[in-house]
């Protein structure tokens, strides 16, 4: 592992962690309510509320819901979400570790209606798990998905400085 | 094992495959082999025509529903057309195991 990718790893970990460590003191904070800090939910909705986890998926164009953190995936199946993301150049995303906030975790399945972790969000728009996601990176589709985003994936230029060598 | 049996009387029941295979993954997350808690299923079916992944999955999920609120922990999902199958038999590898399931502080 170069350390230049080490180093990526660690600034996304650092994101993600700082998030997910307020995420945590808000949900431990007052008994697993929204806590009384500044900006927290209304009354009675929890980390994982409908209204809690569309405010998350609506943060940032690219949010995975993951065992773990990207610095250090804690499941093979989130693992390989974090390295499809990274093989594409993705790097600013939004990490939220589901072992760390277990209202958090169920709410995001009842958000999606869907049974497992990892959870990936495009647009604040459900994609699918692992699976589905090298499916879409095998197929061509998550690099236009991220187009879509106005995010360019890495392996576009990969290919263009392939093409560059030939010439 | 009981599970995989009713897993794959479930998605026969469902989705009527064309080829069907269910297979325990326990093992390759920390598990005692047989222990029924990680599974993969490779669905091959006409049902999937048409379909988006995410659908394809979602029927998967549905057909399965009970035990995903049970003892079903992780599934690994291929669902093909029957004409995708032929053209591409081949299944990914299965990403290696992080040992997640030893940090969970309860089962979900």
């Amino acid at each position: 592992m170069s350390g230049l990718v080490r180093a990526a790893w660690r600034l996304v970990g650092a994101t993600a962690a700082g998030r997910g460590r307020a995420g945590r003191a808000l949900s431990q904070a007052g008994t697993g309510t929204g806590g009384g800090g500044g900006g927290a939910e209304g009354g009675g909705s929890g980390s994982g509320s409908r209204e809690a986890v569309e405010r998350l998926v609506r943060a940032h164009p690219v949010v995975v819901f993951m065992k773990g953190s990207p610095a250090q995936p804690l499941c093979g199946f989130s693992n390989a979400v974090v390295q499809i993301l990274r093989l594409h150049g993705v790097e600013d995303y939004r990490a939220h570790d589901v072992l760390q906030d277990p209202d958090l975790r169920q709410g995001i399945k009842n958000y999606s209606n869907w049974p497992t972790i990892p959870q990936v969000y495009l647009n604040g728009e459900f994609v699918g798990g692992c699976d589905i996601l090298l499916q879409m990176h095998q197929n061509g589709d998550l690099v236009e998905e991220l187009k879509k985003l106005g995010i360019r994936s890495a392996l576009l230029d990969a290919e263009k400085e392939k093409d560059q060598d030939k010439k | 094992g009981p599970l995989a049996r009713a897993i794959r009387a479930k998605l026969d029941a469902a989705l009527q495959p064309t080829h069907l295979q269910v297979l325990d993954e326990s093992s390759r997350h920390g598990g005692p082999p047989g222990a029924e808690t990680h599974f993969a299923v490779v669905v091959v079916s006409g049902r999937f025509t048409g379909l988006s992944p995410l659908q394809r999955h979602r029927l998967v999920h549905a057909a399965l529903r009970t035990e995903l609120a049970g003892p079903l922990h992780a599934l690994a999902i291929v669902a093909r057309t029957p004409q995708q199958w032929e053209s591409d038999p081949h299944v990914p590898p299965r990403p290696p195991c992080l040992g997640g399931s030893k940090h969970e502080q309860r089962r979900d």
